[in-house]
């Protein structure tokens, strides 16, 4: 992968779109979650959402910049 | 029920706090690899560049390239009116002629004085026989000198490519007057390509000299190979401008934030990808490999 993207001539790095990407993919996980009564078995809810989110978008940017 | 409630209790803080750890490692390994490694965006292609300036001034004539043509080495740019310098060869070579007969003019009278015998001339009135016959050589050596300058001037009124190179922004016409040294064409030397990469300083330390080197050209899908070449040795100090009056101008900075510099790296290019036209002025990301032989 690479590390910049390149849209309408402004390249960016690709963290940009992942931060984004994760992002969503977050919202998707806390409905399920949310669901399925995880939240019930933490001890503060957002500092857990945050911390999901934080290892969700560094995973994927880490197997780029390794 | 109260032993079930703080084992629960435990449970939510250890999910907790394994998530919440978790997080803190990767980012901050992310952080690492993000800020810590030798890469930038800030790379330029550049290419030698030479100034091309006629040796003799003048009106031009003719026009030998258009924009952007590769021109070999030896093939001419363009033509000064050489008509200015045809007259001084003439002129140069018609004082040689004159010369010449001065010269065997002098000769021969010193030939024939230093033949007579004594009573007829004097011993002084010889030796200045010889003297004026070794000064008319000189003076004609000195105008046979002055017609190859001559014909030096006429050679270079043609300017030609000093390199193998392409012709680039092409400004000179047909009719503009050049100066000797006056520089008027500019042609990127064939083959001379290379990447700077302006590294923040804290960076430097990761770069070592034949690093292999990677360069993502902005906005293409092709990565150029190379390897570190050099290092600058020196940027200038943006903070200590001399003033009119030689004293030092030192910026005031705010002393919380300091921004790193940035050092240009020079990476040779080993290998581009097929299909690929560089140009000098391109941006491109360098990031730098380490090579395996120094990687402990």
């Amino acid at each position: 992968m690479p590390l910049d993207i390149t849209l309408f001539g402004i390249q960016m790095p690709t963290l940009l779109p992942i931060f984004v990407i994760s992002a969503v993919v977050q919202i998707l996980l806390d409905r399920v979650m949310s669901d399925a009564g995880i939240y019930n078995h933490v001890w503060h809810p957002g500092l857990f959402r945050t911390a999901v989110f934080v290892c969700l978008f560094t995973i994927v940017c880490l197997l780029i910049y390794h | 029920m109260y032993k079930n409630s703080k084992l629960s209790k435990l449970l939510r803080f250890a999910i907790t706090f394994l998530v919440v750890s978790l997080a803190i490692f990767l980012g901050l390994m992310l952080w690492d690899n993000y800020m810590n490694s030798a890469w930038t965006r800030d790379g330029r292609v550049r290419a030698d560049v030479v100034m091309v300036a006629p040796d003799v001034g003048g009106l031009v004539s003719r026009v030998a390239v258009v924009d952007n043509q590769y021109v070999k080495k030896g093939e001419l740019l363009y033509q000064i009116d050489e008509v200015r310098f045809h007259h001084a060869l003439h002129e140069a070579q018609a004082i040689a002629q004159t010369r010449k007969a001065e010269y065997e003019m002098k000769k021969r009278q010193s030939a024939r004085r230093n033949a007579a015998d004594d009573e007829i001339v004097s011993a002084e009135n010889r030796e200045d026989a010889l003297y004026n016959a070794q000064i008319a050589h000189a003076r004609y050596e000195e105008a046979m000198t002055q017609v190859e300058t001559e014909e030096l001037n006429c050679e270079r009124s043609s300017v030609r490519a000093p390199t193998d190179g392409w012709v680039s922004n092409l400004l000179l016409r047909k009719g503009d007057f050049v100066q000797a040294g006056e520089k008027r064409m500019a042609i990127i030397t064939s083959g001379s390509f290379w990447v700077y990469g302006y590294f923040e300083e804290h960076k430097l330390s990761l770069i070592h000299i034949g690093d292999q080197a990677e360069m993502k050209m902005l906005g293409t899908k092709y990565t150029v190979k190379g390897h570190v070449e050099s290092i600058a040795r020196g940027i200038a100090d943006r903070d200590n401008v001399t003033d009119g009056r030689l004293l030092a101008n030192v910026n005031p900075i705010f002393t919380w934030v300091r921004l790193a510099q940035r050092i240009p790296v020079r990476i040779h290019i080993d290998k581009v990808p097929k299909g690929m036209a560089l140009s000098a002025g391109m941006t491109c990301s360098v990031s730098i490999k380490e090579s395996p032989a120094k990687r402990r």
